[in-house]
């Protein structure tokens, strides 16, 4: 018995989304007194899953769509307690599809460690995160998908065993051409965001935020409208009707707080709102806020930022 | 037109099995009052990100 989680990698490194995963199955197995088995493509890097918590790392050629991936996972859970899935673009198609053929149990938007184990209960974000449900997994097969950044990693000094093996799924389509983002950090796993909307008057004001994400480390991000009239690539448009974030740090520059837009972002853990509008409804969502231009205030705190950063 | 020809196929519900039950709903911890950060004192907003945010 066992609980199997799926390590998905990006160029040959693994996600941090993944290690998240591993650390999650690995307290989720503690409870249930188990191992862990990491499924993962990843044929160079996997023994650094053991550090998070794999006892067994098990590499097998991966299916190229999330349906695929499902019928192989199926494959190998005959044995298995409970599945767990990083709720990335790929894992959130997994995860119904692997329930389907395996009259399992999902939970999705997961933002806790199970709270008991028979039967296996969770805390998932409902309501655009505007509440918390408690559910029970009544299923045969337990599966969990967790929104990244909401559980944390906890690192071990663990290790274990890799082996291969041969499964096939089948894809029902044809990935034909594949577009990568162009954003240096990843959006949806990103531990920071830096996100702008019409306050900033043009597509050639960007410079600055991106300036900004820089200095920290941190992905760009926009409200809809911003892409909606293409000043910024419709894969950095958060919200409800785009990507969902939840990051540590978040930081809105001339963002009005739509209610749309705060149900993508109000699950970040910390939310700084730069706006000339005092009664912009972002400083009710806020942790900290300045009133004031963006385009006074941003070049100063990329300058405060530099100056801390070498400082420390 | 074509809508009105086509014939109608009616399927049975298909039964759920409960295979997930909502035990209870609760609204998140509400957030304290925005900090208001002057705009000249951007040194300010790093401090209270570093040392009591701790984001950065």
């Amino acid at each position: 018995m066992s609980v199997l989680v799926f390590v998905e990698d990006w160029n040959g490194s693994f996600k941090k989304a993944s290690f998240e995963a591993t650390s999650y199955a690995k307290r989720w197995a503690n409870m249930m007194n188990t191992q862990v088995v990491a499924v993962t493509s990843n044929s160079t890097t996997s023994s650094e899953l053991h550090a998070y918590g794999a006892d067994h790392v098990l590499q097998i050629t991966l299916a190229k769509t999330g349906m695929g991936i499902a019928e192989q996972l199926g494959q190998l859970c005959n044995d298995v307690q409970g599945v767990v899935i990083a709720g990335t673009a790929l894992g959130k198609t997994i995860g119904p599809a692997l329930a389907a053929l395996n009259n399992g149990s999902l939970s999705t938007n997961t933002i806790s460690l199970p709270l008991s184990i028979n039967p296996t209960e969770v805390k998932r974000g409902a309501f655009s995160s505007k509440g918390i449900e408690t559910i029970e997994l009544n299923g045969s097969l337990p599966i969990v998908s967790f929104v990244p950044n909401s559980i944390g990693i906890e690192e071990i000094e663990g290790e274990g065993e890799t082996n291969s093996k041969d499964i096939t799924g089948n894809d029902l389509m044809e990935i034909t051409e594949v577009n990568v983002a162009s954003g240096k950090v990843a959006l949806p796993e990103a531990e920071a965001v830096v996100s702008a909307g019409r306050g900033l008057k043009g597509p050639e004001n960007w410079g600055m935020i991106e300036e900004l994400a820089d200095v920290l480390g941190a992905a760009t991000a926009c409200s809809k409208p911003v892409s909606d009239i293409g000043w910024r690539p419709h894969s950095e448009h958060v919200g409800q009707t785009g990507i969902q974030v939840n990051p540590n740090l978040y930081i809105a520059i001339g963002i009005s707080g739509a209610i749309q837009h705060l149900a993508g972002v109000s699950a970040s853990k910390t939310i700084v709102v730069v706006n000339t509008d005092s009664e912009a409804p972002f400083f009710k969502a806020a942790d900290y806020g300045i009133v004031g231009d963006a385009f006074e205030v941003i070049p100063k705190l990329v300058d405060a930022l530099r100056a801390f950063k070498a400082a420390s | 037109m074509s809508a009105r020809t086509k014939p109608l196929e009616l399927v049975e519900p298909s039964v759920n099995d409960g295979a997930t039950k909502a035990l209870h709903f609760e609204k998140p911890a509400p957030k304290a009052a925005v900090k208001m950060v002057d705009a000249g004192n951007v040194d300010e907003l790093v401090r209270l990100l570093h040392e009591e945010a701790k984001a950065i």
